[in-house]
């Protein structure tokens, strides 16, 4: 991985051996999620994993999005 | 008076969801409401903070996600109903092929597609900043050209030096390719010494940008989606005078 940036690089890469909080893997409406769970049922999209392509289209589905899910999800 | 106190009472859990929806809302953008979305035949999409490619960044970054704009500009070229692309930058850098996928992907998208660099379109946000048909930057807005740096280990000077020429080598084609600007102008640039304090390279400011031949003219968000409505226009013109037999 090359980063090409203006930003200084120990600002940018500052924390990244630090424990993150783990992803959870969801289905909301046919969408598979990866997402950071910040309250029970509620959880921060990190990235779509697998849905129709339109979908890629709506603004729910964006990362950084917090949704609601119910349901198993599966701890990565 | 009884219809009245049936209207004023909240009963079933359908009025509990739209209130936590309001509360939501308010939350997150400050206010009750959002416009309504009428259809629009133009997808905008932004590039801002990082482009994050193969590594999740630390979550002081802002990032955009290249997995989440690559298929959502594969959804822009497969919808009937969308007839252009506005990309809006503010990127201060990236992934290098993150980002070269990305200019790659709207370069060889075959609908109109004007960009906009607003803030700074910095590094590797310069090859995605000439991908479209048609690039502008903000009076203000500024592109930092510089070469790429190490980071990571250095097995053997000889091959990380040739590495990163190389890697510098497909930043410039796409530019040069892309744009007006000639190769040797670009590594001019590139290389500049004396201008940046931390590093070798130079800042252009927006009417800069367009006398290098880098962007193609200064304007803001109304330029912009003048220029694409234009162009989308004359798209739908030429389709229906190849379809047209006479």
């Amino acid at each position: 991985m090359t980063l090409y940036t203006n930003m200084p690089l120990e600002l940018v890469l500052e924390g990244i051996n630090d424990e993150r909080e783990h992803f959870v893997e969801v289905w909301v409406d046919q969408v598979q999620l990866q997402v950071t769970p910040v309250a029970p049922g509620l959880g921060k999209i990190e990235r779509v994993l697998q849905c129709s392509l339109e979908q890629y289209l709506n603004p729910c589905y964006t990362p950084g999005m917090l949704i609601s899910y119910s349901g198993k999800a599966k701890q990565n | 008076m009884n219809e009245l106190q049936a209207e004023q009472q909240p009963d079933t859990g359908d009025d509990k969801k739209k209130l936590n929806g309001i509360v939501e809302t308010i939350q997150q953008l400050g206010q009750t409401s959002v416009p309504s979305t009428a259809e629009s035949n133009i997808l905008c999409m932004t590039i801002i903070g990082q482009v994050e490619g193969h590594m999740v960044l630390p979550p002081q970054n802002k990032t955009t996600k290249y997995e989440h704009i690559i298929p959502q500009l594969v959804a822009a070229e497969q919808n009937q109903k969308i007839e252009g692309v506005l990309i809006v930058l503010n990127t201060v850098g990236g992934d290098v092929e993150a980002g070269l996928a990305i200019a790659e992907m709207i370069s060889t998208l075959s609908k109109p597609i004007v960009t906009l660099v607003l803030g700074g379109g910095h590094s590797i946000g310069v090859p995605i900043a000439v991908a479209g048909n048609m690039s502008f930057i903000a009076q203000t807005a500024t592109m930092t050209i510089h070469p790429i740096r190490m980071n990571g280990l250095v097995i053997g000077v000889p091959q990380t030096f040739e590495y990163l020429d190389k890697m510098q080598e497909r930043v410039t084609r796409f530019v040069t390719s892309h744009s007006n600007i000639t190769e040797e102008k670009f590594k001019e640039l590139m290389f500049k010494t004396g201008e940046l304090t931390r590093d070798i390279g130079t800042t252009i400011i927006g009417a800069d940008a367009v006398s290098c031949g880098l962007i193609d003219a200064v304007g803001g968000l109304g330029q912009a989606l003048k220029e694409l409505n234009r162009r989308i226009e004359a798209a739908k013109q030429q389709k229906e005078e190849g379809a047209d037999p006479s």
